[in-house]
């Protein structure tokens, strides 16, 4: 029931961050607030007065930071004259299996037919376009509309899936059925069917509009995306993933071992363990090679926090860095700016042999280090459709200096993985993974529904035991990424020491004593991220800084400073009996008090 | 090159700005500072609370 | 603004040769996007102190029910779990069937509200944004807007930083306090907002007789609480007082039936619908009358005279309407979590009787189930939307 219910939590928060979130970046929203003032709003009288409509959103110069096919209005008749087509419709090459490429409201096959246009397998269209410009017109999408449609109904589809878990327990996003030691409600087999109700328009949402909408953005705004720009994607980051893994078997028996490469029958849906770029490996816990639990042994990668860019003090003889097990926290503000200390994140980093080392988290994460998404190409192990853009004119896809009349973007769809898949990271794969991962979690969700539904006479509460003068710790994945809560407990079973080591402190933490970045700080500085700006410069004409550039990176990562990690419970027993230390063994399973 | 603040980030939970130092020839952004701008003391008020009740307290983080 | 029906038809129609919509699909997109604009709508600014999130997670999914039932006049309005859309006030008299359809988050965004700021879902960031709180606090007319908070605030400004803006920082408290004390309303949202919440809870470390914190610190932690009354103690606010809405996170129906309440009492300048006069329509002084000692307002007011029944938000207890009332009375109890009796769960610690939240009459989760709510599904209430949660109220028993 655990699953189901953070399992909920994931696909409803994944869904909210591409479509609420992070599409603004991309795409114009509706012509109102709160979706207005837009981005390079032509006007210095932004954003105080009544916006005016929508005559403007096409020329030229306004709005450039969207492209074209994602303004409102598009296409019009200014940019249907003869022969020069923007936004073709996708159409498959050679070769390519259109019946099993199931886009729903994308019929390719039938619309290539009926534009007359013939599948040759060549990167050139300029004939297609000389000889079947009125076609042509009629077959060009409006993905705006389209996106504005699955925005609207992303709102409702992520309701639904979240209250589906919180049927299960109380509520949610606070879970009042949830406690130590299991569920207060026991569910029915009604519960169970609609649940796979909302689980199956979910997933029909995910995978028929979602995922293909990634692959559409990846594709227009193709230099932020690693795969589709040979590598020079923006958003990089530091190229070190970290996943603490997540989702037991709930019908296996709990173990200590098995954190590594997911086995649907015996282990987790997503592995322990972190990938280092420089040696293009990933290592799992199961050999040794990671722990959260220490701070880090010659062999075994363990967890501490800098603070010395953070606002807090360090107590004279006990300075950080520390694992969280010793860890405190004493508050200590300088200045918005011009000190060292600037953000009230800490800096955890994982030791690796003695060498603090950045580490990113998230869907990236997990997806990479249980080898669900790799080098680019969704769906490693199986084919998959993905679109890429051409144009005819112009090598880079630099929109905010090509005139738009002159320029073809053409999306096409092709089958089978990429021919040259860079390997890498950047800020279209982390949306790319985040999708897919929503699915994994979905098609994940349907299994745990099997098994709930074989189980329900069990009772979901086992009263927990609570332990004293122990530590112990619970790590999993939230959404946003590898989580861990550490307490230390005195003699009374009260908390003497309590530390969270969120997702968001990993990805939004500031630089560490060996001034590194965190991740979000490298990513925005990778690849020589340039803010365009509007009109070519970087303010507007109210002398704001316009960074639309640096909010698509940033909110790649999906961050959450509070975090909206609402569900934290633990779903492993950890077993700390570490040969006479005061750390001794964890409570039952349920929850990572002692 | 000159120091600009993005603040807030927005679109994001919570409360995030970025600090950006940006070249005024090419635009690009050569050093970058990322604020966590909010500040609830969960560690604190977790202190001496028996264990039990952390589940209901941090659900709120 | 919104944007007109008619500037909205004539965007489609030159959209109309991007056909990637059928029809119906595009009609639809029509009729989320171009509702006929209201006499007149005050802006409504939602400002997030130290939050959790919870609160906007739960105001995402708001959801109002099914319209087509029969009121008290004879109306024919249905709906299947006791409130009445805020859309259907758009109209009154319409007939059966000819709405039908619930009112969710996007609903409000288009069509109820005109939020000019909200930072989880707006469009611009930076300066941008930030310009707008600026705007608001420095240039609008006093009483020319509405502000909803959320999340506790904070004693100090450098708990809880939200912007720069013309070289400068704007945090909480400061400026919004600046803005709030502007405000046509002023709305708490949640128990953060409302009693301090989680984030006001006792911090443990701090000693009071030594004026020192454990482990030798010095310095305070982020003390912070709810939103003061003063904030609505002056000319600009229509209520003069501040209208709390508990439970953690704050419920969102409650929220919009609220804000349904307030718009129509106030009329049509700041975007009632109904005409004066109707049956439905509440006064501005049932509307204050509404609000008990702690802000709250106590029962739906057009959802009461609609039905002809007492909609409680906060004028009752949970106990009286709880679904293991009659279990209760007989002295059945869970035992343990979980007990398959379905028994009160009073001896787990539960609060109920000293709680007053919408939580049993409006439910949780109201879409997929009829049925979530703590109370029915085996967990004691904790006393979230309470004043003093969780110190005061927090009493789980583990059995």
């Amino acid at each position: 029931m655990r699953n189901l219910i953070l399992g909920a939590e994931f696909m409803m928060s994944h869904m909210v961050h591409f479509y609420a979130l992070a599409a603004l970046d991309y795409v114009m929203g509706p012509p109102m607030a709160p979706w207005t003032p837009y981005f390079d709003a032509p006007t210095s009288a932004e954003p105080l007065v009544a916006y005016t409509y929508p005559d403007t959103y096409q020329s030229p110069n306004a709005h450039r930071y969207y492209h074209p096919v994602l303004r409102p209005g598009f296409p019009t008749s200014t940019y249907t004259s003869a022969g020069l087509v923007i936004g073709q419709l996708i159409q498959p090459s050679a070769g390519d299996d259109t019946t099993n490429i199931v886009i729903p409201g994308y019929d390719f096959a039938s619309a290539a037919s009926a534009a007359g246009l013939t599948i040759d397998g060549s990167s050139n269209y300029s004939s297609a376009a000389a000889t079947n410009p009125v076609e042509e017109v009629n077959q060009q999408w409006s993905i705006w509309s389209r996106v504005i449609k699955d925005y609207v109904d992303a709102l409702q589809v992520r309701r639904r899936i979240l209250e589906a878990g919180g049927m299960l327990c109380g509520g949610l996003p606070m879970f009042r059925g949830l406690v130590a030691g299991g569920v207060t409600y026991n569910p029915t087999s009604s519960d169970i069917s609609t649940f796979s109700s909302v689980l199956q328009e979910y997933t029909e949402f995910t995978s028929g509009r979602y995922i293909p909408l990634t692959e559409i953005v990846a594709a227009i705004y193709n230099e932020y995306d690693n795969t589709n720009n040979y590598g020079s994607g923006y958003g990089a980051g530091c190229g070190n993933l970290l996943a603490w893994g997540a989702f037991n078997n709930p019908c296996a028996t709990p173990s200590t071992t098995g954190w590594g490469m997911p086995n649907s029958l015996n282990k987790r849906l997503f592995a322990r363990g972190y990938y280092l770029s420089s040696t293009n490996t990933i290592y799992y816990q199961d050999d040794g090679k990671v722990d959260p639990g220490i701070s880090g042994t010659s062999n075994t990668a363990g967890v501490v926090e800098y603070i010395n860019s953070s606002w807090y003090a360090d107590v004279p003889g006990a300075e950080h860095p520390r694992h969280p097990f010793d860890g405190y926290t004493d508050p200590s503000y300088t200045s918005y700016s011009g000190s060292p200390k600037y953000s009230w994140a800490k800096a955890p980093r994982l030791m690796i042999n003695g060498s603090p080392t950045v580490m990113e988290v998230g869907p990236l994460a997990r997806m990479w280090v249980s080898q669900y998404y790799n080098s680019g190409a969704p769906y490693a192990h199986t084919p998959h459709a993905y679109l890429k853009a051409y144009t005819l004119t112009s090598a880079s896809n630099d929109l905010t200096s090509v005139p738009l009349a002159a320029t073809h973007i053409y999306l096409v769809l092709h089958n089978q993985d990429k021919p040259s898949a860079t390997p890498g990271f950047s800020a279209m794969d982390r949306h790319r993974a985040r999708a897919q991962e929503a699915l994994k979690v979905a098609s994940a969700a349907a299994i745990w529904l099997d098994q709930l539904s074989s189980v329900l006479a069990q009772p979901a509460y086992t009263t927990p035991t609570f332990g004293t003068s122990t530590s112990g710790f619970g790590s999993h994945e939230a959404p946003r990424g590898a989580l861990a809560h550490y307490l230390v407990t005195d003699a009374g079973g009260n908390i003497q020491n309590y530390q969270c080591v969120v997702p968001s402190t990993w990805n939004d933490s500031p630089a560490d004593a060996a001034s590194q970045p965190g991740p979000i700080e490298q990513a925005i500085l990778s690849n020589n991220l340039k803010i365009k700006g509007y009109a070519g410069k970087a303010f507007d004409d109210q002398n704001r800084l316009v960074p639309v550039e640096v909010l698509r990176v940033v909110h790649s990562f999906d961050p959450c400073i509070a975090c909206t990690v609402h569900v934290v419970t633990k779903k492993e027993k950890e077993d700390r009996e570490c040969g006479g230390s005061k750390r001794g063994k964890v409570c039952r399973e349920g929850v990572k008090l002692r | 090159m000159a120091t600009y603040h993005l603040d807030p980030v927005n679109r994001i939970e919570g409360h995030l700005g970025v600090e950006l130092t940006v070249d005024d020839g090419t635009s690009a952004v050569t050093d970058v500072r990322v604020k966590s701008m909010m500040y609830r003391g969960f560690e604190n008020i977790l202190y001496k609370r028996h264990q039990k009740e952390a589940i209901t307290i941090v659900q709120r983080i | 603004m919104r944007i007109t029906r008619r500037q909205f038809i004539k965007f489609i129609s030159a959209t109309a040769a991007a056909m990637g919509l059928n029809q119906l699909e595009l009609e639809k997109v029509a009729e989320v996007l171009a509702k006929p604009s209201a006499l007149g709508t005050l802006p409504v600014l939602w400002i997030q102190n130290q939050v959790c999130g919870g609160c906007i997670t739960a105001f995402a999914g708001v959801f109002a029910g099914e319209v087509d039932y029969t009121d008290i006049n004879g109306d024919n309005i249905y709906d299947t779990t006791g409130l009445v859309q805020a859309k259907a006030l758009n109209s009154p008299g319409y007939t059966a069937g000819s709405n039908a359809s619930s009112s969710t988050v996007d609903d409000v965004l288009l069509d109820v509200i005109d939020l000019k700021f909200m930072n989880v879902i707006m469009g611009p960031a930076g300066e941008l944004a930030a310009s707008i709180l600026d705007y608001y606090e420095n240039t609008a007319a006093g009483g020319s807007f509405v502000v909803i908070i959320d999340g506790t605030i904070p004693s100090e400004d450098k708990y809880c930083g939200l912007g720069y803006v013309a070289g400068q920082e704007i945090a909480s408290p400061s400026n919004v306090e600046a803005i709030a004390k502007k405000a046509a309303l002023v709305i708490a949202y949640g128990t953060c907002a409302s009693f301090g919440g989680v984030p006001a809870a006792m911090n443990r470390k701090y000693d009071a007789v030594s004026g020192r914190y454990e482990g030798g610190m010095t310095t305070t932690a982020a003390f912070a609480g709810p939103v003061p009354d003063d904030w609505a103690a002056n000319s600009y606010n229509l209520l003069q007082k501040v209208v709390r809405i508990p439970t953690c996170p704050g419920h969102p129906e409650a929220l919009l039936l609220t804000v349904v309440d307030a718009l129509e009492a106030l009329g049509s300048a700041y975007g009632g619908r109904l005409p004066s006069g109707h049956p439905w329509k509440p006064t501005v002084a049932e509307l204050v009358a509404n609000i008990d000692s702690l802000g709250r307002p106590k029962k739906s007011l057009v959802l009461s005279k609609a039905l002809g029944v007492n909609v409680w938000l906060y004028g009752q207890p949970i106990h009286l309407a709880c679904p293991r009332l009659p279990k209760y009375n007989l002295g059945v109890f869970d035992r343990y979590f979980g007990d398959t009796r379905q028994g009160c769960l009073q001896q787990l610690g539960c609060q109920g009787p000293s709680v007053y939240t919408p939580c049993v009459s409006l439910k949780w989760n109201r879409e997929v189930s009829s049925n979530t709510t703590c109370v029915a599904q085996g967990a004691p209430c904790v006393g979230c939307g309470a004043p003093g949660f969780p110190d005061r109220t927090l009493n789980l028993q583990y059995k």
